[in-house]
């Protein structure tokens, strides 16, 4: 697959903090404020309004330097959904650990919300205090490195 | 080598090493990315040899947790940041739920920090723009200090200058505030970063120095005489650092985590890269400091495993 340079500069060179039209978007975008989130929204609004940008290949084009360990049969992405899927592939768990949540992908979890489905295995927990005794302390707090490095001097 | 656990089916935010005991350590943690859903407080043990981390306690809450800081005057004690915008204290003694709350922030609480000087209170920041001074004892914060535009990414604590503390902030900024301050101004603003701030730790042996890491993928570090630019800069780099802190042992080494799915442990004097470690498959949010074994490193990410390993670095 051919790396689109252009695409790749205009995207760096966009001005998203003046267009209302994302920034409108983006306040509805839970937790928009996580840097690479927000780069995922970037290219997620970047590839609609102006030209498909893979932000897989877009981060290996940044990372011009970096191996990719993926074989070429799978470096290209249609689109940025299955890029975003990619990304997350680590995070699946290597076995089944019985009673542990399914592991899903950022791409998954980030279409779920935008498209109003029910988000699986949210656990209802009740917002109350302990009403067992805390515990009292008994240790004196040590001294940090740094004030122990004074008092020898 | 490295000792490692997994948080299973949740993504490690933050982790941090108790100031008490230098066998126990905790992770905040969120399912969904943090996006949306629960959270897990995970209260680990390390031991000595094979039997690695395991276990103590293990707390769930309804809103992803981003950030955690033991109590500096209870051994047993610590809080957490919520993405509900509540704060929870916890007692590890205790199951189930936390012996006291507040929720005055009204986005996600994005960092806490209990001052480890004066051991009396502890700080909140926050995406509502705000930071928080608390009192574990009183119902209600103590103080709120709101003149960041944006989210409130870290609120640190200054070592030397129990009342003072320093933000970093999306709106690109750095300031330094007093608690003492009668109206909760600043006292100075530091700018120079092309983008969002989004850590921030002192120099435990320069009182006057800090360093800061922003989505403009460069490390700065700055001192307090001089708001006007920084002391050096690294960077930039293919990716940003989500986390910098500052060795307890040494003035000269900073530990990173972030984006490029590594922690690194640099000299902040010419911007070497010191140690590696790239044992994680996934974003790396969290690094701390053990305060008893020079050296040595926790690490959380979103891959789910929280690593505990030992950097062979001078300590000089």
């Amino acid at each position: 697959m051919s790396t689109d340079d252009s695409t790749f500069r205009a995207f760096d060179a966009y001005s998203f903090d003046s267009d209302s039209a994302f920034q409108a978007g983006l306040r509805s975008i839970p937790n928009s404020h996580d840097p690479q989130i927000l780069q995922q929204a970037k290219a997620f609004y970047f590839s609609k309004t102006h030209a498909p940008l893979n932000l897989e290949e877009y981060s290996k084009w940044k990372a011009a330097q970096q191996n990719s360990a993926q074989s070429a049969d799978d470096a290209g992405f249609p689109n940025q959904a299955e890029a975003e899927q990619r990304i997350s592939e680590a995070t699946k768990p290597e076995i089944s650990i019985p009673g542990a949540p399914y592991s899903t992908s950022f791409a998954e979890v980030v279409e779920m919300i935008t498209s109003g489905k029910e988000i699986p295995g949210i656990r209802d927990i009740p917002d109350k205090l302990n009403e067992q005794v805390p515990s009292m302390s008994t240790a004196k707090p040590p001294p940090k490195p740094w004030e122990r490095q004074q008092e020898t001097e | 080598m490295s000792l490692r656990y997994r948080s299973a089916g949740f993504k490690g935010y933050a982790v941090k090493f108790s100031p008490f005991s230098d066998r126990l350590l905790a992770a905040a943690t969120s399912a969904n990315f943090g996006l949306v859903g629960n959270g897990r407080l995970c209260v680990l043990n390390a031991q000595a040899g094979l039997d690695g981390l395991m276990p103590r306690q293990q707390y769930d809450t309804q809103d992803g947790l981003f950030d955690l800081s033991w109590s500096e005057v209870h051994e047993n004690q610590l809080v957490t940041a919520s993405g509900d915008g509540s704060i929870k204290l916890w007692d590890i003694t205790l199951n189930g739920f936390p012996v006291s709350k507040w929720h005055e922030h009204k986005r996600e609480v994005m960092s806490v920090e209990w001052n480890y000087t004066s051991k009396s209170s502890f700080l909140s920041s926050s995406w509502d723009g705000s930071a928080k001074l608390w009192n574990p004892n009183v119902p209600q914060s103590l103080k709120t200090f709101a003149e960041h535009t944006g989210c409130v990414y870290t609120a640190a604590w200054s070592p030397r200058s129990p009342d003072q503390f320093a933000t970093c902030s999306e709106d690109k900024t750095v300031k330094l505030w007093s608690i003492n301050d009668h109206n909760a101004k600043s006292l100075m603003t530091f700018g120079g970063h092309m983008d969002q701030v989004i850590s921030l730790d002192w120099n435990k042996y320069m009182p006057n120095q800090f360093v800061t890491s922003s989505v403009d993928r460069t490390i700065k570090v700055w001192d307090t005489r001089n708001p006007r630019g920084q002391v050096s800069m690294f960077g930039p780099f293919e990716f940003s650092i989500r986390r910098v802190k500052f060795s307890p042992f040494s003035p000269n080494f900073i530990a990173t985590a972030g984006y490029d799915m590594s922690a690194s442990v640099w000299d902040v004097r010419n911007g070497s890269v010191v140690y590696v470690h790239d044992a994680h498959r996934e974003f790396v949010f969290g690094v701390d400091w053990s305060l008893f074994h020079p050296g040595q490193l926790a690490t959380c990410s979103w891959d789910e495993h929280i690593n505990v390993f030992s950097v062979p670095i001078p300590q000089n």
